[in-house]
């Protein structure tokens, strides 16, 4: 018996070691340890044994029955993994083909910028305000100290529908609007963005673009809480670096009145092709309010003080993304639109 | 303005470069565009003195000159100008010579004959655009092989400024010396005007009348007679052309060099002519008619100012002369008019006729009323001077009340509480002496005495400008306003933007179309009676019919773009916008503000991406309505149904696949296949899926949501398939299915449609998935079962729909 049990440990061995895939392992199991197999023939020949010898043996059953067992798992564990490594390798895929399609559009730059413009002045305070594209003459120019005739009207040629009525040509109707329903309280700080017309059509005008204008009125406000806004912005929209420059302009609605240059960020100010060698940029225009234009608001030009400014939108999205035809913005090309 | 760096020395030293003078004036605000250097290319040029001239055998134009430049022998030159001839001192540009343009004279051949040098017109030397012969220099003193430009001082400077409106003092040079003189110091030098008057008194020789005081604030005439139209002087000559006028002769001359040194337009007229030896102004009458000086007749509409004699209108005030009363050739008694005329009726009138000029521009800014006779007496000083006239005594003036002095009392402190720098009393009075303006203490403000040339200058803040551009604005500190506020993007500006950022999301490219369509696009749209009946707002200045008219939809744009891109070969586009349409007003629509309302609209058009595993899907009515089913909760609205719309009220939709979306109860806009006849109207030659959408009426039904937990309890699920007439719409199969399962269906959801055999014609299969739960406990299998049979009995009761 202690000769069998031997033999059936070799041949277990064998036989489990030889076994290439799990189903072969399992029948190698049943024929070794199930209710018919070898194992248990052995077992039975127990009972014809002495009650000497019967312990001995009955231990080295189990030896050679744990043995076995341990061979049927670690065998188990090896075709478990090898199964798993040939299924990986079966599975591996050429990972430079291009990934299935998502639905991806983009914004228009114009909104990008606009929103840009937005947060960046909402998160000094202002009020996004908005107002009617066609506007009454009374909005777009009276109520901003440019009487009918005024000859400061021919810098915004309009379209107009009537007498008293045209295409707003600059988004500051919307800020004599909100000073009137204001009805002279303090602090006035809103930013008025959108479309805007102007009767002008070729490679660097468009009937048809977007401002952002800022209005503060408040006791105390000054140029120089001007400078410091309007720098505050170039820099979040340009980089930390950069600086700005008044020069003196005129505007109807302001005095006085400065256009704001900007260091060219390309440059850094040392002189290039697109500050056209004078290291600066003009960006906008801006002013402290006229005071007819606070008197006709119903605000008092002795008791308060205010600034203004106005930029273009299309402008600023041509200076920070090389666009150099205004015309791009309104193709609509698709191969434009997915480039921001 | 072009500003001339040798003229502008007349008046004022300059002690600085052209190119500094230039760099101050723009920091001050006046922008110089450009500094042009006149002459400085220029070398070798010599006067020359033709000694022969002889036309060229083989050429029907050229001539062959021999010419002394003092080099020695004489020296031959071909020449094509017409008015070449012996004797005549012109300008040589020698071998070797440069002319502007870098253009570098050599010896060449023409029609066979050597030519050693060029015999220049004033274009080719860059002087003038004159060049319609060789400039002869004869009388102006020069001698074989002097250089010609040094000579004859021809080398300057000039500064191009781009005026603002408020600053058009400065289309005068002398204005132009006091604002040079603020900015590098020096003393503008006085003018002294005087001159001999030897004729009789001029109010003896001619009335004035002005009929209307508010179209003309003043008139005032001075006479010179017995004068000889001849050339102006050189120097008068050389200052008009770096102004960038042509010279014609003295009296010509004189006016224009008069306007641009005083910035007042003059107009001089052959006294001889004037009939009745009278002047009236007056109003042009509707339809009256003038002959002007360049031959047109001219008709008037009767707000024109009329400079008439005793019979009939001699000249549009402001604008352009009479050919009668021109002053020719053969005139020598001058009348010299300096008015000043309403700027609104000047400017109406250049406008109308059509012939903007120095002169009317410098109306329509306004000139200096106080100075008019001033400008007539340098007028009359000059022909005296240089046309050789006999001046008569005094002036004939007709004025208003000239204004008194402007005094603007500045409080000192105001200045730097405009500005944010604080100047003291005796800083601002500076800048004041700088610019010419005198002033006294006032306390603690000072009274400002504001020349009458500086009309743009009336309150105190028009002087804080001044402060500001002269010293302040360079050393401005940067301050940020103190003020405590929130910002905020309100509601509906946040919803525009979430709007925009999911489409975007949702696989959507944003465009931005013009807010002005053509009339055609009405009938591409195939809306019956076109733009026409649909009145939209019309702009009465369109830049060309196809911007004319206000959209009130944003399709047109969105098919245009769709459009655009499909001829481009972008065959598969994906668009959307966020703008306003228009609805005029039912009374008065071009003088009351339109209805605007802000829209989203959307266009698809060929295929999602293809992918290498295949699977493009095509743009198609499903695939919109999804778009939507997906937005619509992502932006806050999430009760919203759609219903079949009246192909009737959308000609340019498929009328088999057109939807109104729903939300509250109101229709919030449209969606569907476009029509095949106006996909091809607008050159798209496949499927157009298309949707507006009223942005208000989604934002009025956006609602916070508020989280109703978990689900606790297990669900049951049944599915149900159904089979009964297609003409049933799903919707309201869905509906009656809700109705019927009661509080505990939660969920209903179609997964198959199916038509075709065995189902017989005219039906089809639905089979929806119907999710059953509550919230509070665990439900029985006979509470399931009893709503899946009154769902059935339902569905079999109300649309004939059977269990399939």
């Amino acid at each position: 018996m202690w000769e069998k049990l031997q033999e059936l440990k070799l041949k277990a061995e064998g036989a489990i070691n030889a076994c290439t895939d799990i189903d072969a392992l399992n029948e190698q199991r049943v024929a070794l340890l199930g209710k018919k197999g070898e194992m248990t023939a052995i077992s039975r020949g127990m009972g014809a044994l002495s009650a000497e010898e019967r312990p001995k043996m009955g231990q080295a059953v189990n030896e050679v029955k744990q043995f076995i067992e341990e061979l049927l798992a670690k065998k188990k564990d090896e075709l478990a993994a090898a199964h798993l490594q040939q299924k990986l390798e079966e599975e591996r895929v050429d990972v430079t083909l291009p990934g299935r399609p998502a639905a991806a559009g983009r914004r228009h730059i114009l909104s990008v910028v606009q929103k840009d413009m937005e947060d960046i002045f909402i998160g000094m305070g202002y009020t996004v305000v908005d107002g009617p594209q066609v506007e009454l003459d009374k909005y777009n120019f009276e109520l901003l100290n440019l009487p009918k005739e005024h000859p400061a009207r021919d810098m915004q040629d309009s379209f107009y529908f009537s007498e008293s009525m045209l295409l707003r040509t600059h988004t500051s109707p919307v800020q004599a609007r909100t000073m009137e329903a204001a009805e002279g309280k303090l602090p006035v700080k809103v930013i008025s963005p959108g479309v805007v017309y102007r009767r002008d059509d070729d490679a660097t005008h468009s009937p048809m673009f977007h401002q952002v204008e800022g209005l503060l009125i408040d006791e105390h406000v000054t140029l120089a809480d001007l400078k410091g806004t309007l720098l505050a912005f170039a820099q979040q929209m340009f980089g930390a670096d950069r600086q700005i420059r008044l020069r003196p302009s005129y505007f109807p609605f302001t005095e006085p009145s400065v256009e704001v240059d900007i260091s060219c960020f390309n440059c850094g100010g040392c002189g290039c092709r697109l500050c056209k060698g004078t290291g600066w940029i003009e960006i906008l225009g801006s002013g402290m309010v006229h005071p007819h234009v606070l008197e006709m608001s119903g605000y008092d030009p002795e008791k308060c003080t205010g600034f203004a400014f106005g930029m273009g939108v299309e402008r600023i999205a041509m200076l920070k993304y090389g666009i150099t035809d205004m015309r791009l913005l309104f193709d609509n090309d698709v191969r434009f639109l997915q480039q921001f | 303005m072009r500003v001339s760096y040798r003229w502008l020395n007349e008046y004022i030293d300059v002690t600085v470069s052209a190119t500094e003078l230039a760099e101050k004036l723009t920091r001050a605000g006046l922008e110089v565009a450009e500094v042009a250097a006149i002459g400085a290319e220029v070398s070798g040029v010599v006067a020359a003195k033709v000694l022969t001239c002889e036309d060229h055998p083989k050429s029907d134009h050229l001539h062959i000159c021999t010419v002394d430049d003092a080099s020695g022998a004489p020296v031959q030159v071909v020449c094509g100008a017409a008015n070449v001839a012996a004797g005549q001192t012109i300008a040589f540009a020698r071998v070797g010579a440069t002319l502007p343009g870098g253009i570098n004279i050599g010896k060449a051949k023409l029609a066979g004959t050597e030519s050693f040098g060029m015999i220049c017109s004033q274009k080719e030397l860059g002087l003038s655009e004159d060049h319609s012969g060789i400039w002869v220099l004869d009388g102006l003193g020069l001698e074989p092989g002097d250089d010609v430009l040094d000579k004859l001082n021809l080398r300057d400077e000039v500064l191009d400024i781009e005026l603002t409106p408020n600053r058009s003092d400065c289309l005068g040079m002398l204005n132009v010396a006091h604002e040079v003189a603020a900015l590098i110091g020096g003393k503008v030098k006085e003018d002294c005007l005087d001159y001999i008057e030897a004729g009789e008194n001029a109010a003896d020789l001619i009335s004035i009348e002005v009929l209307d005081e508010k179209l003309c604030p003043r008139y005032d005439a001075r006479l010179v007679r017995g004068v000889k139209i001849g050339p102006s002087p050189l120097w008068m000559q050389n200052y008009l052309l770096a102004a960038g006028m042509r010279p014609i002769n003295n009296v010509v001359d004189i006016s224009n060099f008069v306007m641009l040194e005083r910035n007042q337009p003059l107009h001089t007229f052959d006294y001889a002519t004037l009939a009745g030896k009278k002047i009236i102004v007056r109003c042009a009458a509707e339809g009256e008619q003038m002959q002007t000086l360049d031959g047109k007749d001219r008709t008037f509409r009767g707000e024109e100012i009329l400079i008439c004699d005793a019979e009939k209108p001699i000249c549009v005030a402001g604008v352009m002369g009479g050919m009668e009363t021109e002053v020719t050739d053969k005139t020598t008694d001058i009348l010299i008019e300096s008015a000043c005329f309403n700027p609104v009726a000047i400017r109406r009138a250049a406008r109308h006729l059509g012939i903007p000029s120095e002169a009317s521009l410098r109306f329509e800014k306004g000139v200096d009323i106080a100075a008019c006779d001033a400008a007539a007496r340098r007028a009359a000083q000059l022909l005296v001077k240089y046309a050789g006239g006999t001046a008569d005594k005094g002036n004939v003036d007709v004025s208003v009340a000239i204004p008194a002095e402007k005094v603007v009392r500045l409080r000192t402190a105001y200045v730097g509480e405009l500005l944010g720098i604080y100047f003291t009393a005796a800083e601002i009075g500076e800048v004041m002496d700088s610019l010419g303006f005198k002033w006294e203490a006032d306390g603690d403000a000072m009274l400002v005495h504001i020349p009458s040339y500086r009309q743009d200058i009336s309150i105190p803040a028009d002087l804080v400008e001044e402060v500001a551009r002269l010293r302040g604005i360079d050393n401005l500190p940067a301050t940020i306003p103190v003020n405590q506020t929130q910002g905020k993007r309100p509601l509906k500006q946040q919803f525009i933007c979430d709007v925009q950022e999911f489409c975007a999301g949702l696989g959507l490219y944003e465009t931005v179309n013009y807010s002005f369509i053509s009339p055609r696009d009405w009938d591409k749209l195939r809306i019956a009676g076109g733009a026409e009946a649909a009145k939209p707002l019309a702009i009465s200045n369109p830049l060309n019919e196809e911007q004319s008219l206000m959209r009130q939809s944003l399709l047109p744009g969105l098919l245009g773009t769709t459009s655009r891109n499909y001829n481009r070969r972008n065959l598969s586009t994906a668009l959307f916008e966020v703008g306003n349409v228009f609805f005029p007003q039912a009374e008065k629509a071009q003088e009351v503000q339109p209805e605007e309302k802000a829209m989203l609209g959307i266009v698809l058009s060929g295929k999602t991406a293809a992918s290498w595993q295949g699977g493009a899907a095509e743009y198609d009515y499903f695939y919109l309505k999804g778009l939507l089913e997906a937005l619509l909760p992502a932006v806050g609205v999430r009760e919203f149904s759609f219903r079949r719309a009246d192909a009737a009220a959308y000609p340019f939709l498929h009328p088999g696949r057109c939807a109104e979306l729903v939300v509250d109860g109101t229709c919030a806009g449209w969606l569907g296949e476009v029509h095949p006849l106006t996909a091809e109207a607008y050159e798209i030659g496949q499927r157009v899926v298309a949707c507006d959408i009223e942005l208000q009426v989604l934002l009025d039904a956006v609602a916070r949501p508020k989280l109703t937990g978990l689900p606790k309890y297990p669900a049951a699920t049944r599915d149900i398939a159904v089979i009964g007439s297609r003409e049933v719409a799903v919707a309201d199969i869905e509906a009656a299915i809700r109705k019927a399962g009661g509080d505990i269906l939660a969920v209903v959801s179609l997964f198959d449609v199916y038509e075709g055999a065995p189902i017989v014609a005219g039906q089809r299969s639905l089979a929806f998935s119907l999710t059953f739960r509550l919230p509070d406990r665990t439900l029985t299998d006979a509470e399931v079962d009893g709503a899946f049979t009154a769902i059935v009995t339902a569905l079999k009761d109300q649309f004939d729909y059977t269990l399939r």
